[in-house]
C-alpha cells in the first residue's frame, strides 16, 4: 500500500463524470454584472479625468496672465451688470485685441515647438514642462475658439473676417510696439554711452 | 503675476478706457483697445477688411513726397520734419487691421529715408535707433550695415561697430564700402586701446 494512497493513476472516478451540478442563474445576473462593471469604469474614468484636469489646472502657465482676455471679460461684466453701458464698438475692440493676443501666443508656441520637442526628447526638460507646454497649446486654442464664437454672437457671419482681421492686428501691434520703443531705447543708450546731444538731437563732441 | 483690473474706468462720452497706476502690460493693452475703438468709431462698414484705405495712403504719400521735394532743394531740416510727419501720420491714420505687409513696407521705406536725413544732419543716435528698427523688422541689406557701422563709429562705439561691420561682411563679403569701414574701425579701435 502506498503511503499517499495513489494506486490509481487518475484524478477522477467514472462516477464523477456523469453528475455535473447545474445551478439556476437569474436572467438579471449578467446584466447586473455588466452594469456594475460599466458603472465602476465610468466612476473611475470620471474620477481620473477630474484628477487630471485638477493637476493640469495647477500647472503654472508658460505666459503671464492674459490681460487682453481679462480686459474683455471685465468690460463685458461691466456691461452685463449695468455698472456702465459699454458701447458695442468698445466691446468689439476688446474682442479684437483678445483675438490678436491669442494669435500672438499661438505663433509664439508654434515658433518654439521644435526647440521644446528637441529639449524634451533629449531629456533637458522634464515631464512637467512638456505637460505645461501641451496644456498651454490647448488653452490658447480654446481661447481663440471662444473669441471666434463670441464674434459670431456679436455679429452673425463675422468670424471669417474676424480671424483675418485679428491676424493683421496682431502683426501691426507688434510693429507698433517696436516703433514706440525707439524713443526709450535712445534715452537708455545715451545714458549708457554717456553721449550728449543738443536740442536738435545733434551729437556734441 | 495676478492681473489687477478692478480699477478699470470707462468714459461713456469718449468711449476710452483707463486704468490708473497700471502695470506696463495693462497700460499697453488699454492703449491698444483705445486705438482699436477709435478706428472702429471712424469705420462705417461693419464688415471691414484688411484692405488699406486710399485716403490714408494718399495723405501719407503727399507728406512724404513733400519731404523729398525739400530734400532736392537742399532744405534738410524741413525735409526731415516732413518725413517725420509722414511717419507720424502713418502711425495715427492707419487702422490696426490694414494689411501688415503694406504698412511694414511703407514704414521701412520712409524710415530708410529718415536715416539718411538724420546722418546728414549729424543725428547719429536717431539714425542708429531707426537702423535697429529696420534690422529687427527683417531688413538686413548691406546698406543698413554700412549706415549702422558709420553711426556707431561716429558715436565712438568701436566694439559694436566691429560686430556690425563683420555681420555685414559675412552677408556680403565683397562689399567695398563695408571693407573700408572694417579697416577704418580696426584702426580706430587700435587707437582707442592705445595700440597705435
Amino acid at each position: 500500500m502506498s503511503f499517499n494512497d495513489t494506486q490509481h493513476n487518475s484524478t477522477f472516478t467514472e462516477d464523477d463524470s456523469g453528475t455535473v451540478e447545474m445551478k439556476a442563474v437569474s436572467f438579471y445576473t449578467p446584466l447586473i454584472y455588466v452594469s456594475i462593471l460599466v458603472i465602476s469604469l465610468i466612476v473611475f474614468a470620471s474620477h481620473y479625468r477630474k484628477k487630471t484636469v485638477k493637476e493640469l489646472n495647477e500647472l503654472p502657465s508658460l505666459f503671464d496672465e492674459s490681460i487682453a482676455r481679462d480686459l474683455y471679460f471685465e468690460l463685458k461684466q461691466m456691461n452685463d451688470s449695468g455698472e456702465a453701458k459699454v458701447h458695442e464698438k468698445v466691446l468689439k475692440a476688446a474682442l479684437l485685441n483678445r483675438g490678436a493676443e491669442a494669435i500672438r501666443r499661438t505663433l509664439k508656441l508654434k515658433e518654439s515647438e521644435p526647440q521644446i520637442t528637441m529639449l524634451y526628447k533629449n531629456g533637458c526638460v522634464g515631464e512637467e514642462y512638456w505637460k505645461r507646454y501641451q496644456n498651454e497649446v490647448k488653452i490658447v486654442e480654446l481661447d481663440f475658439k471662444d473669441a471666434v464664437q463670441t464674434a459670431e454672437l456679436m455679429q452673425p457671419g463675422w468670424p471669417q473676417l474676424f480671424i483675418a482681421v485679428s491676424k493683421e492686428i496682431c502683426f501691426n501691434q507688434a510693429l507698433k510696439r517696436r516703433f514706440q520703443a525707439i524713443l526709450l531705447r535712445k534715452e537708455v543708450f545715451s545714458k549708457q554711452w554717456q553721449v550728449n546731444f543738443d536740442s536738435t538731437g545733434k551729437l556734441i563732441e | 503675476m495676478a492681473t489687477s483690473l478692478s480699477a478699470l474706468q470707462y468714459d461713456t462720452n469718449s468711449k476710452l478706457l483707463d486704468v490708473p497706476d497700471a502695470s506696463e502690460d495693462i497700460e499697453m493693452n488699454v492703449k491698444q483697445i483705445n486705438k482699436l475703438t477709435q478706428d472702429l468709431v471712424s469705420e462705417n462698414n461693419p464688415n471691414f477688411t484688411p484692405q488699406p484705405r486710399d485716403d490714408s495712403t494718399a495723405m501719407i504719400k503727399k507728406l512724404f513726397e513733400n519731404g523729398l521735394k525739400q530734400l532736392q532743394q537742399q532744405k534738410m531740416a524741413e525735409a526731415l520734419k516732413s518725413v517725420n510727419l509722414a511717419i507720424e501720420m502713418a502711425q495715427r491714420k492707419r487702422t490696426s487691421w490694414e494689411a501688415f505687409a503694406v504698412q511694414l513696407q511703407e514704414l521701412q521705406f520712409m524710415m530708410k529715408n529718415r536715416v539718411d536725413l538724420c546722418l546728414v544732419q549729424g543725428k547719429f543716435m536717431d539714425a542708429l535707433q531707426d537702423l535697429d528698427f529696420l534690422q529687427n523688422t527683417g531688413l538686413t541689406t548691406s546698406d543698413v550695415f554700412i549706415r549702422k557701422t558709420d553711426s556707431l563709429l561716429k558715436l565712438k562705439q568701436y566694439e559694436q561697430a566691429r560686430a556690425e561691420v563683420e555681420r555685414g561682411l559675412s552677408l556680403d563679403p565683397t562689399n567695398a564700402k563695408l571693407r573700408v569701414l572694417h579697416i577704418e574701425n580696426t584702426r580706430k579701435l587700435a587707437e582707442y586701446n592705445g595700440d597705435v
